[in-house]
């Protein structure tokens, strides 16, 4: 056995020691140099001022009763009496004031969807999905729009307000979802017409903007329909949200389906599998789970891209407010303007950061 | 006769039918809709009185366009109507592209600051920004903030810059035709100037400063003469007459809006398209360059950036698209691009929808092509300077 030169051990380096508590570490990060504190210091202050600016603002000299303009004498404060007063419009625009109660049935029937499907504890989660895609939109068709069981028309152009943003959200969610299913599948499969049909339709929807689309719905499409046929302005757009998104949903799913392997398909082939259970009972069930954090996102980006209702002439979300402060009773201020723009920001906001947290929570659960 | 049908039908063959009769069928199905509406248009057309085609274009347009790069007046046509609003969207989209892309990167890095405060800082701008709806931000900077900027009346003044709610008014440079042909001449040199030094740098290692200061001189004092000598042009200073300002360059208060809309959303999306680049790199790389005695901001740019760029220019490249697209948004503020001139008030006057419709798509896909084209080029080119 060979002697070794050296008998002595090398002691081991004793791991690095957290040194502070998380406040000594913060303070050291935030102030590890002249410049850094500078620059941390103005944040701070920054920070500071605009959160005392805000309070003072939105609370302190805020106005929170009154039915006019002249109740928000106050430029500096916020006016939430102009979003309180209007809570009618901002909810559904024209919709009569008797048949109130039929929109919060609606919402109330969504909500309880939506948990029922985000929440994982609550089981059933097929029984809610499959309602979703049949027995809601029946029941919100009849419901919102009636006609018959004894329930009074109302007309889509007398909608308005928080109502049509979130019909139009849902109901092209619910809508582009079989479609843009379609136009994968369409883009993978054998038959070379389809796959030609899908892939063309697919870029060059994908390379026009979405207002173009819509406003060919509205221009073009009444042109194209037989005489004495006529679809009414709402339909139109949601036929057009619902072939857009249905374009971008598309690529989600055929990025799902191409992340399943060769093999899956072969041995659902070997043991005898067609077509349609091969999809339907294997790669499905796989890509979906794959791609839900995508498609959440595809719903954040449905839920902004609802705001361009205004401009085609619909009366949604964004346009009650606008047009709210143009009214007889509201008008005159700069700063209620403002107050409404910043009230509608956070109910966007809080909606699509509440969906994106969900769906990062999600990827984290697959991973 | 039988065998000849079996040697045709083999089994693969018949496997194929069902397949090919489907396939026929939706042709023949697409095709019978594709006639029915144009039989459907074409009836409607002449209810309404409309003339197909693109006859209208060459017709005097009979209204104005408040922001022109080249010659409009009111008796111009509509194609030249077209052409202005098409280089108002080529504008539009150009500068939110560039000033997106710059945000984005400044708010990608800051979210890698080693200051917790300035890293949390740009979290919430992205977490905030991003959203927002944009036809809501555009709005908040048209009707909230820009409108409540000072009237005609009562302008900020500073100098020869005028800023009020119908824009800011700058002096512009009126060159004569000599003037173009001199500056020409100086733009060629300054590119060539800079090749040269650029191929200097790359065959000798360093340019040394003599040179630096060579070119600075030759440089300033070219654009001395430029700007102050007489026959190349003179300056044209923003006068008061009437309601508003006039002469000099005016930067209008929707494009401002649109540009501060469309790139303060879009950086968000481009810092976390800059960021996935960034994180993708290894730390070792920022190590190495640590070794070797590069500062933080060095080893940044000249480190990380290109290689993250690699992993980033194609997902960057959509986003681009993306803000070409949502410059047609303007039609909510009347800012005259293709999507307000020509599907507003072009198809209003003319009733011409379908054609009008169509070039507003035409252009739109053939400005995104292009952009995909130089984006793929100038992707290529990385990658191969990479050499893998």
């Amino acid at each position: 056995m060979p002697e070794s030169k050296t008998n002595t051990f090398i002691e081991a380096m004793t791991p690095p020691v957290r040194e502070g508590g998380p406040l000594g570490r913060f303070l050291k990060r935030s102030f590890s140099s002249i410049p850094n504190g500078l620059v941390t210091l103005l944040l701070l202050g920054g920070a500071g001022y605009l959160l005392i600016h805000l309070v003072s603002w939105g609370i302190v000299s805020a106005q929170w009763t009154g039915t006019t303009a002249k109740s928000c004498s106050n430029p500096d404060g916020a006016c939430w009496s102009f979003i309180i007063a209007r809570w009618k419009p901002i909810l559904a625009g024209q919709y009569p004031v008797q048949e109130l109660w039929r929109i919060f049935l609606f919402f109330g029937i969504l909500t309880i969807l939506i948990i029922w499907i985000a929440i994982r504890r609550i089981p059933g989660k097929s029984w809610a999905l499959v309602s979703l895609w049949t027995v809601f939109p029946i029941i919100s068709y009849y419901l919102l729009i009636g006609g018959s069981f004894g329930l009074s028309h109302v007309p889509t152009n007398n909608w308005g307000g928080l109502l049509v943003t979130v019909v139009t959200a849902v109901f092209t969610m619910i809508s582009t979802l079989p479609f843009g299913l379609l136009l994968a599948l369409g883009r993978m499969s054998n038959m070379p017409v389809i796959r030609l049909l899908c892939i063309g339709f697919v870029e060059i929807v994908r390379g026009i903007p979405l207002l173009a689309f819509l406003f060919s719905a509205a221009t073009i499409f009444p042109l194209v329909l037989p005489e004495g046929v006529n679809i009414d302005l709402f339909a139109r757009t949601m036929i057009a949200f619902m072939l857009f998104n249905g374009s971008m949903t598309s690529e989600v799913f055929r990025g799902g389906l191409q992340s399943i392997r060769r093999e899956q398909y072969d041995a659902a082939l070997t043991v005898g599998l067609g077509w349609f259970s091969t999809m339907a009972f294997i790669i499905l069930p796989q890509a979906i789970k794959t791609i839900v954090p995508a498609l959440v996102n595809c719903m954040i980006i449905i839920i902004k891209e609802t705001s361009v209702l205004l401009v085609i002439g619909l009366f949604d979300f964004i346009a009650t407010i606008h047009f709210g402060t143009e009214s007889p009773d509201w008008i005159g201020g700069h700063h209620i303007l403002l107050t409404g723009y910043i009230f509608t920001a956070a109910v966007y906001m809080i909606t699509c950061s509440v969906l994106s947290k969900y769906s990062r929570r999600f990827e984290g659960q697959i991973k | 006769m039988s065998m000849r049908r079996n040697a045709l039908l083999t089994p693969k063959r018949r496997e194929q039918i069902p397949a090919l009769i489907f396939q026929v069928a939706i042709i023949l199905l697409l095709v019978w809709i594709g006639w029915k509406m144009v039989l459907n248009a074409q009836s409607n057309l002449e209810r309404l009185g409309i003339s197909a085609g693109f006859g209208f274009l060459t017709s005097d347009a009979g209204f104005d366009i408040s922001q022109k790069l080249i010659d409009f007046q009111e008796g111009s046509s509509y194609l030249q109507a077209m052409i202005a609003a098409y280089l108002n969207t080529i504008v539009l989209a150009l500068s939110g592209i560039l000033l997106c892309s710059v945000l984005g990167l400044i708010v990608a890095f800051t979210r890698f600051s080693k200051n917790p405060v300035l890293s949390l800082v740009a979290e919430l701008y992205v977490e905030t920004f991003r959203n927002i709806p944009l036809l809501l931000q555009i709005f908040f900077w048209y009707f909230g903030v820009i409108a409540s900027l000072p009237s005609v009346r009562n302008s900020h003044i500073l100098g020869s810059v005028v800023l009020n709610n119908r824009g800011l008014f700058l002096p512009a440079f009126q060159f004569t035709f000599f003037g173009v042909l001199v500056s020409a001449g100086l733009l060629i040199c300054v590119v060539a100037a800079i090749i040269i030094l650029y191929r200097k740098k790359t065959t000798y290692g360093r340019v040394d400063r003599k040179t630096w200061i060579w070119v600075l001189i030759v440089l300033s004092a070219s654009l001395a003469i430029l700007l102050f000598g007489g026959p190349l042009g003179k300056w044209e200073l923003p006068v008061l007459s009437g309601f508003t300002y006039r002469g000099g360059l005016t930067i209008r208060p929707e494009f401002v809006a649109m540009l501060a809309g469309l790139s303060v959303y879009n950086s968000t999306f481009m810092s976390e398209i800059f960021r996935s680049g960034i994180i993708s790199i290894s730390k070792g790389q920022h190590e190495a360059a640590e070794t070797v005695g590069l500062s933080g901001i060095k080893s940044n740019l000249l480190i990380v950036l290109p290689q993250a760029l690699r992993v980033a220019i194609p997902p960057a490249g959509g986003q681009l698209q993306i803000v070409i697209k949502a410059s047609s948004l303007s039609a909510a503020i009347a800012y005259p691009d293709i999507m307000s001139v020509i599907g507003g008030t072009i198809i209003t006057q003319t009733s011409q929808a379908i054609e009008c419709m169509f070039i507003i798509m035409g252009l739109f896909l053939a400005t995104n092509l292009t952009l995909t084209w130089l984006l793929n080029t100038y992707n290529g080119f990385i990658m191969r300077r990479g050499g893998r």
